[in-house]
């Protein structure tokens, strides 16, 4: 029997290399006349070790990484005498980082050929949906609300309402959009299960297609992810034959189709109405609300928009795990959320688990601290629009309440550590900078207030009247905060007036810096 | 073509110091193009690669954990 071989071929591991470790395995197999069958999955998300492979023995898949090409051959050599090698990490499921975790919507990801509907199949896939098709609509719902799941974009508003809403509207034609646009820098989960796990976004959409009623979807996926984009397409032509996609699903009366649309690197196209513009040819400009998408939505009609990792939650759930689900977390956030830790960090990857984890547990525990082995300063949570914490909040439970509490947000879930060299006041001006540069337009106070951030906070860091200008960026967050169309504008004074609160001594004239260690 | 990867995530790992030597090495500013017209260089706002930070794409393909050597040879591929 050949030897079985896992390497992922996820983006974050072919970045370092993967796709040359693969052709090296093959290379010094072939040379020792052993035949091996080398699987591309997803990654199991412990990007230190990547490129990590996996080999499969009698206990189970033994992990072997960082590997380089060089090592190939000496580490099948270690495979094939079950002998010792300084890379060899144990059976995988045993590596504490992943042993500590709850991997509901992860599950799959890095375990499953990407593009194999039988390997889906054969670890709980598509169970989720075999259940939906007999409850139908009402129960559907009934389950969605029961688990507590709330949107896992950012907004964190409650799926199960979403979804009644649009199932008690009357329209012919409903859409359900997958909001794949995550431009956030520090997270990746999405890219992940896109990448490894593609079918479970595929069978969550198609649950709520059936629950509320539509019969189109789309997955709009953003240009920066050319691989994830491939694997969805794959993975929708696969369940298109397959029959989980197109005309009667599973043998039933419903009808559902989905297409991938990829955005053209507007970071506001991550917000639902200029994702929904964008989705029908425009620009990709805001629109005002109301209407909400689940009454005018797509082309007009009543649209489910979610994020990707909200779909991928609802397998599990509908496959009779609502009250399981419900059981993690903590206050009004259930169930296990995807973290994703970044930045300089030791430990970098994904770590999903259930709400309630402290941020010092994340950072220092779990993370390992920086890379570069200096103090960690700061970390940003929640992307650019995320405040940045001082390591005096690191008690804060990871809960949408208990950071919104401290004037944060935990939004998609990506952690971006610092250590001690950042300068948060070149942070702050970042976060306008970025503001000014994705900003749509639509609202002055986005448009112009980030611009007159970006000139003001040059003004305090020259050391031109630093009080007076502290004073005139708080009343612009303000103005921004409050005056804002979206999250774009109205989120950008998150990150700005965070570092203001916590790092004010940052905020005056520009002085030597510690270097960055390289 | 080469991206840079500008976001928090790649700036949290050394990033703004390998932009500044792209920058010097083809003598042009994030955003312009070479004199001899092979080499333009963007930001680009995460490639979702932020837990092997930093990043950059060169016509498409992805290269994580840069440094130094590795920026070099970007920056060398890139002008060939």
């Amino acid at each position: 029997m050949n030897l079985r071989i896992f390497v992922s071929r996820d983006a974050g591991a072919v970045a370092v290399g993967a796709d040359e470790i693969a052709l090296a395995l093959e290379q010094a197999a072939s040379k020792r006349g052993v035949g091996v069958d080398i699987v591309r999955t997803g990654s199991r998300g412990l990007y230190w070790l990547e490129p990590m492979i996996e080999v499969a023995t009698s206990q189970g898949r033994v992990a072997f990484g960082p590997l380089t090409e060089a090592d190939a051959s000496a580490v099948l050599e270690a495979v094939m005498t079950d002998g010792p090698h300084p890379l060899r990490l144990g059976v995988t499921e045993q590596i504490p980082w992943l042993k500590r975790q709850t991997r509901l919507t992860f599950a799959r990801c890095g375990v499953v050929d990407p593009r194999s509907v039988e390997d889906y199949r054969a670890r709980q896939g598509f169970k989720g949906l075999e259940r939906a098709l007999e409850l139908g609509s009402d129960a559907i719902l009934a389950d969605v609300t029961a688990s507590g799941l709330r949107g896992r974009g950012g907004a964190g508003f409650p799926t199960g309402i979403k979804w009644k809403t649009v199932a008690q509207t009357s329209a012919e034609q409903k859409y359900i959009v997958c909001n794949a646009d995550e431009g956030d820098s520090g997270t990746f989960a999405d890219r992940m299960l896109m990448e490894g796990d593609p079918f479970v976004v595929i069978e969550g959409m198609t649950i709520a297609a059936i629950a509320v009623g539509a019969g189109k979807g789309y997955i709009y996926i953003r240009s920066e992810y050319p691989h994830a984009v491939a694997a969805m397409n794959a993975a929708i032509q696969a369940a298109r034959r397959a029959g989980y996609l197109g005309a009667r699903i599973g043998g039933s009366h419903h009808s559902f189709d989905l297409e991938v649309r990829v955005g053209a690197g507007a970071y506001v196209c991550g917000e639902e109405t200029s994702l929904l513009e964008s989705l029908e040819g425009r620009r990709g400009i805001v629109r005002a609300k109301p209407p909400l998408p689940a009454h005018k939505g797509l082309f007009g009609k009543p649209t489910v928009i979610n994020n990707v990792l909200s779909f991928a939650a609802i397998p599990f759930i509908l496959a009779g795990g609502a009250k399981a689900y419900a059981e993690f977390g903590m206050g009004r956030s259930r169930g296990t959320m995807p973290i994703q830790l970044a930045g300089n960090i030791r430990y970098g990857g994904l770590f999903e688990t259930a709400f309630g984890v402290t941020l010092g547990e994340l950072v220092d525990d779990i993370g390992g601290g920086t890379l570069t082995g200096r103090p960690v300063r700061a970390v940003q949570v929640g992307g650019p629009l995320g405040a940045y914490f001082p390591r005096a909040l690191f008690d804060t439970p990871f809960d949408y309440e208990a950071f919104a509490a401290r004037d944060g947000l935990i939004g998609h879930g990506g952690i971006v550590v610092f250590d001690d060299s950042v300068d948060m006041s070149r942070q702050a001006r970042f976060a306008m900078e970025f503001c000014a540069i994705e900003s749509c337009g639509k609202c002055t106070p986005c448009r112009i207030g980030s611009t007159r951030g970006v000139e003001t906070i040059d003004k305090i860091r020259a050391g031109d009247r630093v009080a007076e200008n502290i004073a005139v960026v708080e009343d612009l967050c303000n103005t921004m905060k409050f005056g804002s169309l979206c999250a774009l504008g109205g989120f950008t004074p998150y990150p700005v007036m965070s570092a203001l609160k916590h790092f004010r001594e940052d905020f005056g004239p520009a002085r030597p810096r510690l270097e960055a260690a390289e | 073509m080469l991206k840079l990867c500008r976001a928090e995530a790649c700036q949290a790992a050394g990033g703004d110091a390998l932009a500044a030597r792209a920058e010097a090495k083809l003598g042009i500013g994030i955003g312009n193009t070479t004199v001899d017209n092979l080499t333009t260089l963007e930001p680009i706002y995460c490639l979702g690669l932020c837990a092997t930070a930093p990043s950059a794409m060169l016509d498409g393909r992805i290269v994580g954990r840069l440094d130094e050597a590795r920026i070099d040879a970007l920056v060398a591929e890139a002008q060939r």
